[in-house]
Formats: C-alpha cells, sequence, structure tokens
C-alpha cells in the first residue's frame, strides 16, 4: 500500500484533465471595463461638488493634526528596536499607521513598540511586507514569550523554547526539533495607503503550522506535559450542557465538541513524551441547574474540579496519521416532565491504550424530586439518579459499548443495562449525517408535540469573549436553525461588584441592552440590521445573565461565515455617589476644588471643581460641577445625573456635549449630592460565527 | 502579496479609476472560474460584472491577509455563484452529467485519467469545490482559506479526506493494476 498521504498520481490526473481556460467575451469584457469606469466616475464625483468645503476643513483639520501629531511625537516617542529609522505614527487603540517610506526593503526586521503590550515586528523583504506578532507561538502563542531577532545567526530566536524563525517567519523544522512551536509566526493583517502602511492588532493571523509527520523522526523527548493539560482543558471547556425549558416540558442536552481542538498539536507531544508506562488524564465538570424560570432558558455552565496526570506515553506509539481528531459527539438529547431542580454530572476520561485514545463519558443525572419514580413504579426506593457510561474510540469516533442504570436512595444500582459491540456510531463530521440524525431526533420529537427548535452542531459553534478590563463575558450560546429562520442565543454574564449592580433588585437592573449589528463578509451588500429581542435577566452565581435571542433572515444561511458585532450597554445602573460639602464660610463666587473620583467599573470620571455660582433667594444655591473624563479606558461616560437632597433634579445630561453641570442645591451644612452615572462601551464585543451549508 | 499588486490596490483605494487594472490582471481569471462552476456563458458573465462592480465598491474596506487580491475577488464571486445556485437550480455544476457515472470497471490508466472528472463528480459537491479550487484553479491553500472562510488548516485537511474519497472511489473501480494504489 502507498503511504496515506501520497496522492501524487491522483493529483498529476486532476492537472490533467483540468477543463481549459475560457476568456470572456472581449465584447462583454469592454462592456464591463466601460461600465467600471462609470462606476469609478461615480465615486468621484461627489468629492468633486464638495471640494471647496473639503479643502477648507483640510486646511484647518491639517493644522490641528499638525499640532497634536508634534506633541505626540514630542510626548510619546515610540520605541523602535533594530529599526534604523524612528517611526512617526498615529495609534488609535486597535490599529497603527506608519509611513512605509521610513521602512525600506531590508534583510533585517524592524521592531516596533507603541505601548506596553503592543509591539511587533516589520519586515520588508524585497517589497513583500510581512507584520509578525511580536509573542512566540510557543505553546499555541499563550506563553508570555517574545522573541528576538539575533543578526549574528541571522534569524529570529526564542529564547523560552530554543524555536527558531527566518526573517519570513517560517519555523526552521531543522533547528526546533523540540517543536515547542507547531507553527510560523503569527502575523496581523494590514492595509497600504498612500504610502502609509496601517496594522491592525485586534487580528491575529496564525501562521502556518506544521504537522507531527513534517517533524520526523527529528521528534525528541520531552517530559514536559503541560501542554496536554492545555489542551484537555480546553477540550474540557466545550463540554456543554444546556437545559431548555418550554410549553411545561424540560429538554437537556448535552454536547461535547472536540472539533477545533488541535490534535496534530496534542498529538505531536504526545508521541514526545519519554519512553514507557502509558498516559491517562482525566477530569470531572459539574454544575447543577433550577429550573424556577417558567418558559426561559437557564443555562448550566459546567466547570472542572477535578484534573490529574498520571503517566506518560510509549514513545512511537503513533506513527501514523491522525488527520483529525474533530469528531463531534451529540451525547444525549433528553425530553423530561419539568421538575424544580435537577444536577448533572459528567466526567470525562481520556485513556490511551493500545494505541487508541478512548474517551469514557459519564453522566449522572441526579433528579432529587423523585421525577422518575414515576417510570420505574415498581421501584420502592426513592430514586436520585441515572447514570450513563459510554466508551468511545477518538480515532473513529464510534461508541464502543454503553450502560446505564438508576440509582436509588441507598446507592444500590437497578436495572443495569449494558450493551456492547454497538453499531451506533456517535455523530462523525460529514454536515448530512449530523443533520440526517437531527432531523431524526426531532421528527421524534414533532411527533410528541414538540414545537422546538432543534439545535445544529454543525452551525452551532460556541464562542466565548471575554472582556477583562469590563469583567463581561459574551458568549454564542447556541444557534437554532429551521428553514423559516436562525436564532443566535447571546448571554452576556455582567460581574455586579464591577459595576455596583444591586442584585437585591428584581430584576436587579432596567434594562441591558445589547446593540447587535451583522457585518457581511467582504464584498458582500448591503448589511443587515438585524432586530433583537429584549434581554431577558436572570441571577445566577453572583452573575447577572441576560439572553439574547436575534432572528436572522431565511437567506442568512447562503452566506458562507459572517461577522456579528455585539455592543454592550450599561445603563441606569444604581450605581450613585454621594457627596458632602461644606457651605460654611463660603459665598458666591467661591469655589471648592476638589479630586473627587466617580468610579465606573474599572475606570471613572472626577469631579475636579464646585463653583458657587449665585444664591437663589430660595434657601437654594445654583452650583456648577466640573467633571472630567478621567478614564484611560475605552468607554464613553454618555450622561451623568445629579440629584440633590432636595431632591432638584436636573435629570440626565449628556455628558459628550458638556463637562459643566448647573444644579440647585439646599444651602446646608454639609449639602449632599448624589450622582448617578450612565455610561456605553465604545470598543464592541466581536463574535464570529460560522455557517455551513 | 507582492508589492506591485499592493501598489494596484493601493491606487485603486485612492482613485476608483485605477481599479480598472485589476480588473484587466483579473476579469480572465475569475471569468474562468465562473465558467467552469456554472457551465453558462451568459450567467458566468453576470457574475464577473456582479463581482468586480462589488469588489469596486468595497475596496476601501479590503485589508492584506497574507493573501493575493484575487482571492478576495474569488470569494466574492463565490458568494454569487451560490447565490445564482439557489435561484436557479438548474445552474448546478456537471448537471449535463449522471450523479452516477457508468464507469468502464477495466480501464487502464490512459483511461482512467480521462474519466477522472466522471469519478469526481460523484462525490459531495464540498469535495469537489476544494479539488476544483485547488487543481483547477491552482490556488494556494492560503488563498483557498480566504475564500472559504477557514483556516489553512482546515483546508489541509478537507483536500486530505477530499483525496481520500476520491482515491477509494477509483480503487473500488479498478481494484488490480491501479495506478494511483501504487507508491511511486
Amino acid at each position: 500500500m502507498p503511504p496515506q498521504n501520497d496522492f501524487s498520481e491522483l493529483e498529476e490526473a486532476l492537472k490533467k484533465t483540468t477543463p481549459p481556460p475560457t476568456r470572456m467575451n472581449p465584447q462583454a469584457k469592454a462592456q464591463l471595463r466601460q461600465a467600471l469606469l462609470n462606476e469609478a466616475e461615480m465615486k468621484k464625483r461627489p468629492f468633486f461638488t464638495q471640494i471647496q468645503t473639503l479643502s477648507t476643513l483640510a486646511f484647518l483639520g491639517g493644522i490641528i493634526l499638525l499640532f497634536i501629531f508634534s506633541l505626540r511625537i514630542f510626548l510619546n516617542q515610540p520605541v523602535t528596536g533594530t529599526a534604523d529609522n524612528a517611526a512617526t505614527t498615529s495609534y488609535k487603540g486597535q490599529s497603527i499607521t506608519l509611513p512605509l517610506d521610513q521602512y525600506p526593503p531590508s534583510t533585517t526586521p524592524y521592531r516596533i513598540g507603541i505601548e506596553e503590550g503592543v509591539t511587533f515586528w516589520l519586515i520588508n523583504d524585497e517589497g513583500t511586507l510581512h507584520i509578525f506578532n511580536s509573542w512566540s507561538p510557543m505553546a499555541g502563542g499563550k506563553e508570555p514569550c517574545t522573541y528576538s531577532w539575533i543578526p549574528a545567526n541571522n534569524r529570529f530566536e526564542d529564547p523560552c523554547s530554543g524555536d527558531k524563525w527566518s526573517l519570513t517567519g517560517q519555523l526552521s523544522l531543522e533547528h526546533s526539533y523540540e517543536f515547542w512551536s507547531n507553527r510560523d509566526l503569527d502575523q496581523h493583517p494590514f492595509d497600504v495607503r498612500k504610502d502609509e502602511i496601517t496594522i491592525y492588532f485586534e487580528e491575529n493571523i496564525l501562521g502556518t503550522i506544521y504537522y507531527p509527520t513534517e517533524y520526523g523522526s527529528k521528534a525528541a523527548p520531552n517530559t514536559n506535559a503541560d501542554f496536554i493539560v492545555e489542551q484537555v482543558n480546553e477540550l474540557a471547556s466545550r463540554w456543554l450542557s444546556e437545559v431548555t425549558s418550554k410549553n411545561g416540558w424540560f429538554y437537556s442536552e448535552s454536547k461535547v465538541w472536540l472539533r477545533g481542538l488541535d490534535s496534530e498539536a496534542l498529538l505531536a507531544q504526545w508521541y514526545d513524551l519519554q519512553d514507557g508506562g502509558t498516559y491517562q488524564t482525566s477530569f470531572i465538570q459539574s454544575g447543577t441547574t433550577t429550573n424556577d424560570l417558567q418558559d426561559q432558558t437557564a443555562i448550566f455552565n459546567g466547570y472542572i474540579y477535578h484534573f490529574t496526570i498520571d503517566g506518560i506515553l510509549e514513545k512511537g506509539q503513533l506513527d501514523n496519521e491522525y488527520e483529525d481528531l474533530g469528531t463531534r459527539f451529540l451525547l444525549n438529547r433528553l425530553k423530561q416532565e419539568t421538575e424544580l431542580s435537577s444536577e448533572l454530572i459528567a466526567s470525562m476520561h481520556v485513556v490511551y491504550e493500545q494505541g487508541k485514545f478512548i474517551l469514557t463519558v459519564q453522566l449522572e443525572h441526579i433528579h432529587p424530586s423523585g421525577l422518575l419514580n414515576d417510570q420505574y413504579p415498581d421501584v420502592d426506593n426513592l430514586i436520585l439518579a441515572e447514570v450513563s457510561t459510554f466508551h468511545i474510540d477518538l480515532e473513529t469516533g464510534k461508541m464502543l459499548d454503553f450502560s446505564h442504570f438508576i440509582k436509588n436512595e441507598s446507592d444500590e444500582q437497578i436495572r443495569v443495562v449494558e450493551v456492547t459491540n454497538l453499531n451506533l456510531h456517535f455523530i462523525e463530521a460529514p454536515p448530512s449525517e449530523v443533520l440526517e440524525q437531527l432531523a431524526q431526533v426531532e421528527q421524534l420529537l414533532l411527533e410528541q408535540e414538540s414545537t422546538t427548535v432543534i439545535t445544529t452542531p454543525e452551525s452551532a459553534q460556541i464562542f466565548t469573549r471575554n472582556d477583562v478590563k469590563f469583567n463581561i463575558d459574551l458568549s454564542i450560546w447556541d444557534v437554532r436553525s429551521s428553514e423559516s429562520e436562525s436564532q443566535m442565543n447571546i448571554v452576556a454574564i455582567v460581574d455586579p461588584d464591577v459595576w455596583g449592580l444591586d442584585l437585591s433588585r428584581t430584576p436587579p437592573q432596567p434594562i441591558l441592552p445589547i446593540n447587535s449589528s451583522l457585518i457581511l463578509p467582504e464584498g458582500e451588500s448591503p448589511a443587515y440590521q438585524i432586530g433583537y429581542e429584549s434581554g431577558i435577566p436572570f441571577e445566577s452565581n453572583g452573575s447577572l445573565e441576560y439572553t439574547l435571542i436575534p432572528t436572522f433572515p431565511e437567506n442568512l444561511a447562503v452566506y458562507d461565515r459572517f461577522t456579528f458585532e455585539t455592543a454592550v450597554e450599561l445603563h441606569n445602573l444604581n450605581h450613585s455617589h454621594v457627596l458632602f460639602f461644606d457651605f460654611t464660610s463660603r459665598q458666591e463666587g467661591d469655589s471648592w476644588d476638589t479630586n473627587i473620583i466617580l468610579p465606573l467599573g474599572h475606570a471613572g470620571i472626577r469631579i475636579s471643581n464646585i463653583f458657587w455660582v449665585r444664591d437663589l433667594g430660595n434657601g437654594n444655591a445654583e452650583i456648577r460641577i466640573t467633571v472630567d473624563n478621567s478614564s484611560s479606558e475605552a468607554f464613553n461616560i454618555r450622561c451623568l445625573q445629579v440629584e440633590t437632597t432636595g431632591p432638584v433634579s436636573n435629570g440626565c445630561r449628556e455628558f459628550d456635549s458638556t463637562s459643566s453641570f448647573l444644579i440647585e442645591v439646599p444651602i446646608t451644612t454639609p449639602a449632599t449630592l448624589n450622582v448617578r452615572s450612565t455610561i456605553q462601551i465604545l470598543e464592541p464585543f466581536v463574535l464570529s460565527w460560522e455557517i455551513q451549508e | 502579496m507582492h508589492i506591485d499588486e499592493q501598489m494596484l490596490v493601493e491606487r485603486a483605494k485612492n482613485d476608483p479609476a485605477e481599479f480598472i487594472h485589476l480588473y484587466n490582471r483579473y476579469v480572465d481569471v475569475i471569468f474562468a472560474y465562473a465558467q467552469r462552476e456554472i457551465h453558462d456563458t451568459q450567467t458566468a458573465q453576470d457574475i464577473v460584472s456582479i463581482t468586480f462592480t462589488i469588489a469596486l465598491r468595497k475596496i476601501s474596506t479590503f485589508r492584506w491577509r497574507g493573501t493575493s487580491f484575487g482571492a478576495w475577488l474569488y470569494k466574492i464571486a463565490r458568494n454569487e455563484i451560490r447565490k445564482q445556485y439557489n435561484r436557479n437550480k438548474r445552474l448546478k455544476p456537471f448537471t449535463d452529467l449522471p450523479a452516477e457515472p457508468k464507469l468502464d470497471t477495466q480501464l487502464n490508466q490512459h483511461q482512467l485519467v480521462a474519466q477522472i472528472r466522471q469519478i469526481m463528480v460523484t462525490l459531495s459537491e464540498r469535495d469537489q469545490e476544494i479539488l476544483r479550487l485547488c487543481y483547477d484553479e491552482a490556488l494556494s491553500h492560503e488563498e483557498i482559506a480566504v475564500i472559504l472562510s477557514c483556516s489553512t488548516r482546515n483546508v489541509a485537511v478537507r483536500l486530505h479526506r477530499a483525496l481520500t474519497r476520491l482515491r477509494a472511489k477509483v480503487s473500488h473501480l479498478q481494484e488490480e493494476d491501479l495506478p494511483y494504489a501504487t507508491s511511486k
């Protein structure tokens, strides 16, 4: 048999039989050319009609920008490493623009630093540009290691891992035989325009990944298994269980997502372990859900509380090709009566034995309400739990065996069912098979008068973004699609401590709107603006969770991929600050220079001055409060409401328009001010969701 | 991502009339792609027209991501082709061929090469597409990743699977003396 990877003759046959290229009809081509020229002319025209205004504005803007730019350069010179030229930059947080003429073709890279944590390498390799992320791809790019350019060796070197890359970012397999890094240097996308290059930091393009087989015999023992821990943790994070209540019925769905697991890198590390012994990992995940929310979705959010590594793998066991471990398993889908509470404990255990990776899954579904007693009327003792165990071959995705029993109060196992040599497959990768199986389940549910729309694993990729700065988690939890509509369930979790939220209120806060817009792939038009339903807040584990279920247009399914952009606004937070100041020995025209910080999340605004404008003659004084936005973080204070104990309130004022507030305050000592603030996060969270037909 | 193409794109961003140089460079490539996918000259011309019009309007949003400008055009064209499929089912590729072509099971190597396309038709559309992009359009994995909006690694895996399935079908047709089942 030929090597599995040898497709050379087949590829040759495909190339030989490629249909010959056809050329477009010259007349049609000329017509289109003319149409494009007309379109180009149309694009230019509005500028000509406004040229006078624009030129005036440009002149004034230029003067202002020149001033700001000069000041910035003076105050904040960027750091340059091996670059000979000083970088003149404009930095807007997520992107930077540099003049290209300062970075001519060179056999050495330019290292450019903007601020702490924002550095990169610019390479101009005879006119071909590369922008490299300064973090080493070691261990998935998560380790805090940066690499350097070593002129003597004419290459990049990472002191942490010992890995090396060429000027153009290619991983040196020869020198990186321990392959801590398994890929070329990561890059940032960029844009070249008007002799300037704009680099976008928000996106990181992973370098080309090398597969274990490409390392060949250069693989060397490596006793460090931390990488595996990280990978299995990653795997565990893809374990989900969802409980849904609809129309008095209670749905539970558990899924394991292995797709996207960096199996090649994982196997490379396994392969690289020392000889002897076996390697074993396990982790258990558990959590509790309470179904006390009528017709709402409760989410079982598990966590890992146990993890062990018991041994090491025999070297040389994995010389076969493992092209993809990304197999998905739909573990169970239960329909059961609504009960007040239940608990699901799921444990997963990966064992490598005799050349196979076996995944053991055990599900223990505990029903303290005695729900199962109705199903087993002949069992005297209260039934507490159902326990199911599966063994799955990770290579083939097949379930090897299955057992099931129920457990009573006395911890006795009743109705034990064991099945071996099953032909039943867990869901394999091809979408058609996934959909076929799901359609069968859906049909089964429909026959039982359910109107639920089934969740399709093919489209329901879980995506979570945590914003450390604001302590907000946004997750796309599941994606539901039918022939007529698609829905995406987004959950926002807000840390109440950070935002001063009052959990004792029901709902805890009046509103948490999530503004959503849909951005289609480049080249598509027009962009959709999608609507959304009101968020449904509910309290869980000391945080506030809001679900959002936007509905997408039917024809959305024709797109391969789109970006769903979500911005969270926090309105009317019950976050008031009480200020006291003293009228004693003060009169009209006096001012209090203050430095009172009003915390908002991790940032804040600052009251810098309080000025007694005039005595109103009714026992009140008109006071002007000057407020500075001292926040260096990226949110905008939209509105500030100042109240007195009177109360005399000015209502909500747009903070953008003024930094001063005139209010009436009773002339008492001490006077009390209540300040409430409303903010908007400027940088929206960007969630990506891939649809595959 | 060579500098001359970067310069062309840069100029087109600044002056839409300069876009015509990109048009001249890619019009036949995109037309050939559309023609191979659609098998209908008039529709293929429409695809080309829509593709370049969209590209002209949206060029200011184009960013370099390590691949050619052409990959972006392919992506736009592919979306348009899929829209056409949805509107007009008769445009499904290779509709002039039977879904399961009857093939001679005693082919020699030369004949088998000639019939490789008919064997390919029996694969899923997903597999066919990745093979066409790779071998008919001669695109790199990076470019295909842009077009299919997936990772380069995912392209490699999908291509590997498609080739594996194609080889399995070829092997099934000719168990003995099979040119593709023997190593070099």
